[in-house]
C-alpha cells in the first residue's frame, strides 16, 4: 500500500479539519493501522500540523499507532463478561497462543487484546476475532475459533 | 413524496406482505449465530422456489432467546421461534409450510404464537414498550413497515400545523427529559439554542454509546432506524438546525450501516434533504463515526472530535446551546430521547408523564437483555421479575447501576424505584440505563476494583485529579484486596473520592468515585475483610 493510494483515499474528503477523524478512520481501514508516513499525508492534505494529527489520533483508542497482527483477537473483560467467566476465556486463549495481552504471535498472525466492553453484554462472555463476534462462549469454544485461523504467513502472490 | 402518498403505499405493502420471515439479527445476536441462520433460511426458501421474503429485523431485546425468527403468516397470525440454530432451518421451513402454523402451534415444546397470551415469565409483562414496540417485528430496510404503524404522521402534522416555537413549548410542557444519562429537560435545551438567535445552529445526535454495559441505542438503530430519523427531524425543525450530525459509535458497524441505509432511502423519499414531506423544511444530515474511548460520549469531547480536535472535554460553561460546534449554538440529544418524540407528540394535549426507560440488563440473571420499563419500576422487579433472578444455586448480592460512573447497590436496597438522577447518594444512578447484577460467585471488592480500573484507563488525562487520582484509587484498592493496607487505606480512598469528584472537569472524573464510595458504604464488610486479614 503506497502513498499514492492513500492520497487517493484522502481525495474523497473536503480539505477541512472537521474531516480529520473520518480521514484517520478511512486510512486505518486501508492499512489496518496508522503509520507515521500516513499521518503525515493526512496532515498535509487537511492542512493540520502532523504533531496535532498524532495528538488527535492518539486520543482515540480505536486508532492504532502500532501495527497489529493479521487478525486481532479481543476478549471482552468488561464487568458483565467478567461475571460470566471472561477470565477463563482469556486464560484459555492466552495459553493456546502462548502470548499475553497486547502481544502478537511470532508468525504475526494474531494479536491478543482485552476489550473493556464489546457492547453485547447480554451474550457474555464474548470475544471478537478478526471482526467476527462470538458470544455465550466457553473456554473450549474460544480455542476452537482460534484454531480456525491460518497460522502461517499467506503465500505471496 | 407527500405524506398521503407515503402512507397509502405503506398500507398497500403492509396488506400484501404475508407470508414473510424476519430473522432478528443485530450486533448482539450475530455473536450467537443469527447471521448463519439468516443465510441458511434464505437459501432454503430460495431452493424451495418460494417467493416469500426472509428479511433482517432488529433484536427485540430478549437476547436470552436469541437467535429468534419471526414468521408472519397473516394479519394477527405471527409466530416467534426462539433459540434457533443453523440445524433448525428445515424444521422452521416445515413449521412454516406444511400448514402446521396455526395459533396453537408450538416450537421446541412452547407456544409459538405471538404475542404471548399470558406471560408466565414476567420478562414481557413488566415492560411498557413504546420505543421498543416494533423493534424485531418490522423491516428496518424499508420505510413501509414504520409508516404503516404510524411512523412519520407526527412529523407530518407538526410540519403542517405547528411552528418551531410551538413544538419547543409542547416538549417543555410534556417534560421530556434526556435519556443519555443527565435527564436535562430536552425542551429547555432547545429553547436555549433558539433564544441565542444566532445561526448556523447545529443538532448533534449522540449515538456514541461507549459506556460499558449499555447497548440500547445500537438496538434502536438496528431495529427501527426511521424512528430515529423522524425524531431527529422533529428536533431539527424545532431548533431551527442548519445541519445535523448523526454521530455513531466507531465500532457499532451494524447500527451505523442500517442508519446509513435508512438515510439513503429517506433522501430518495423526500424524508431528508430539501423540502421534507413537501414542506418548507430542509434537513441536512451527515453521519459521523467515533474513534472509541468512554470520554467521547461526553458532549463537549464529542464536539471536539467533530471539529478535528483531541478527544477531551471542554470547560462548561459556556454550554453547547450557547457555544457548541465552532462556537455556534448546538443541541446534543441522545438517540433514545429523540425516539420518544414521535409518540410523545402524537396526541396533542396529553398530560406530562415520566415515560419509560430502556434498561440494558446484564450480569448474573437468567434473562439478560434490553427492556423498556416505566419510570418508577423498582430495581428489584427488573432483576427478579424481568431478569428472572440469578442462576440456580446463587444469590444476588447487589447490582451496579449506571456502570463505571454509577455505583453499587446491595441486595437490601433493590426496592429503589428508577427515575432521573441518583438512585442512591453514594453513587448509583439510573444514568443511561445499565444494570449489571452480581451474585455470590464474585467479591464486591473485585467488582469495584474492575470499575475503578476502567475509569483509570479511560481518564483522558486532561485534569490532574482524575488522571492521577483514579490510578491511585486503583492501586489502593489492589493493596486493600491483598491485605497490604490497613484501615488507613480505606480512609485514603475516601479522601481521594472527594478530591477526584470535586476537582475534575467532566462527568467521567466527577462520577469516577461512585463505585468506590458506594462499595465502601454498602459492602463495608467485604472491604474490611481484606483489612482484617492483614
Amino acid at each position: 500500500m503506497d502513498r499514492e493510494h492513500i492520497k487517493e483515499v484522502l481525495g474523497g474528503f473536503p480539505r477541512h479539519r472537521t474531516h480529520l477523524l473520518p480521514a484517520l478512520r478511512a486510512v486505518q481501514e486501508e492499512l489496518h493501522w496508522l503509520p507515521t508516513w500516513a499521518m503525515e499525508e493526512i496532515g498535509a492534505y487537511l492542512r493540520v500540523p502532523k504533531s496535532e494529527v498524532h495528538g488527535v489520533a492518539s486520543s482515540f483508542p480505536e486508532l492504532r499507532l502500532k501495527e497489529p497482527g493479521r487478525f486481532v483477537l479481543k476478549v471482552c473483560t468488561g464487568l458483565a463478561c467478567y461475571l460470566q467467566g471472561s477470565a477463563r476465556i482469556l486464560e484459555a486463549v492466552s495459553g493456546d497462543l502462548g502470548i499475553g495481552v497486547s502481544e502478537t504471535t511470532d508468525d504475526g498472525a494474531i494479536t491478543l487484546e482485552e476489550a473493556p466492553c464489546l457492547f453485547v453484554c447480554a451474550m457474555a462472555p464474548a470475544m471478537e476475532l478478526g471482526g467476527g463476534p462470538f458470544g455465550r462462549l466457553t473456554p473450549d469454544d474460544a480455542v476452537t475459533r482460534l484454531q480456525a485461523i491460518p497460522r502461517f504467513p499467506p503465500p505471496q502472490p | 413524496m407527500i405524506y398521503s402518498e407515503l402512507k397509502s403505499k405503506a398500507d398497500r405493502e403492509a396488506r400484501a406482505r404475508f407470508p414473510r420471515a424476519l430473522v432478528q439479527l443485530g450486533g448482539c445476536t450475530r455473536t450467537v449465530g443469527a447471521g448463519a441462520v439468516l443465510q441458511l433460511l434464505q437459501a432454503a426458501v430460495a431452493k424451495k422456489g418460494l417467493m416469500s421474503p426472509v428479511l433482517v429485523a432488529g433484536c427485540d431485546g430478549a437476547c436470552h432467546d436469541a437467535p429468534v425468527v419471526i414468521i408472519e403468516m397473516a394479519e394477527g397470525l405471527t409466530f416467534r421461534l426462539t433459540h434457533v440454530g443453523p440445524a433448525d432451518v428445515n424444521e422452521i421451513l416445515s413449521f412454516w409450510l406444511a400448514g402446521q402454523a396455526e395459533s396453537s402451534s408450538t416450537w421446541k415444546g412452547r407456544p409459538a404464537a405471538w404475542p404471548l397470551s399470558g406471560d408466565e415469565s414476567g420478562f414481557w409483562g413488566r415492560q411498557e414498550r413504546r420505543v421498543m414496540r416494533d423493534i424485531g417485528y418490522i423491516d428496518p430496510h424499508s420505510v413501509d413497515d414504520y409508516v404503516a404503524r404510524g411512523g412519520y404522521s407526527t412529523l407530518n402534522n407538526i410540519l403542517n400545523s405547528m411552528s418551531p416555537d410551538q413544538v419547543v413549548d409542547e416538549v417543555v410542557r410534556l417534560e421530556l427529559r434526556g435519556r443519555g444519562g443527565a435527564y436535562f429537560p430536552a425542551g429547555i435545551k432547545w429553547r436555549g439554542a433558539r433564544a441565542t438567535g444566532r445561526s448556523p445552529r447545529y443538532l448533534v445526535v449522540n449515538a456514541e454509546e461507549g459506556e460499558p454495559g449499555i447497548y440500547k441505542d445500537r438496538h434502536i438503530m438496528e431495529g427501527n432506524p426511521f424512528m430515529l430519523l423522524e425524531g431527529l427531524a422533529i428536533a431539527a425543525y424545532a431548533i431551527g438546525a442548519d445541519k445535523t450530525y448523526l454521530y455513531v459509535n466507531g465500532e457499532a458497524d451494524e447500527a451505523a450501516g442500517r442508519v446509513e441505509d435508512a438515510l439513503d432511502l429517506a433522501r430518495d423519499l423526500g424524508l431528508a434533504g430539501d423540502n421534507v414531506l413537501g414542506a418548507d423544511f430542509n434537513l441536512d444530515i451527515e453521519v459521523r463515526r467515533g474513534g472509541g474511548g468512554y470520554v467521547l460520549g461526553e458532549e463537549s469531547a464529542l464536539m471536539n472530535s467533530i471539529e478535528g480536535q483531541r478527544n477531551v472535554p471542554r470547560t462548561k460553561p459556556p454550554f453547547p446551546v450557547e457555544s457548541g460546534l465552532w462556537g455556534q449554538p448546538t443541541v446534543i440529544n441522545n438517540v433514545e430521547t429523540l425516539c420518544n418524540l414521535s409518540m410523545l407528540l402524537s396526541s396533542p394535549g396529553a398530560d406530562p408523564s415520566p415515560g419509560t426507560k430502556l434498561i440494558s440488563l446484564s450480569g448474573r440473571v437468567q434473562r439478560p437483555g434490553l427492556v423498556e420499563v416505566p419510570m418508577g419500576t423498582t430495581v428489584r422487579d427488573i432483576v427478579y421479575e424481568v431478569g428472572g433472578g440469578p442462576p440456580d444455586g446463587y444469590d444476588v448480592i447487589g447490582v451496579v447501576a449506571g456502570g463505571p460512573s454509577g455505583g453499587l447497590l446491595n441486595e437490601s436496597m433493590l426496592d429503589v424505584a428508577i427515575g432521573p438522577g441518583m438512585l442512591d447518594p453514594e453513587g448509583a444512578v439510573l444514568g443511561s440505563g445499565g444494570i449489571t447484577v452480581f451474585d455470590t460467585s464474585v467479591s464486591p471488592v473485585e467488582v469495584v476494583r474492575r470499575l475503578a480500573a476502567y475509569n483509570a484507563a479511560e481518564s483522558c488525562s486532561k485534569c490532574t485529579p482524575c488522571r492521577e487520582g483514579t490510578k491511585r484509587m486503583l492501586d489502593l484498592l489492589g493493596a486493600v484486596q491483598r491485605g497490604e493496607e490497613g484501615r488507613s487505606g480505606l480512609e485514603k480512598l475516601a479522601y481521594l473520592n472527594d478530591v477526584v469528584g470535586f476537582g475534575s472537569l467532566c462527568g467521567l472524573g466527577q462520577m469516577a468515585p461512585g463505585p468506590v464510595r458506594s462499595g465502601l458504604a454498602h459492602f463495608r464488610e467485604a472491604f474490611e475483610g481484606g483489612v482484617d486479614s492483614s
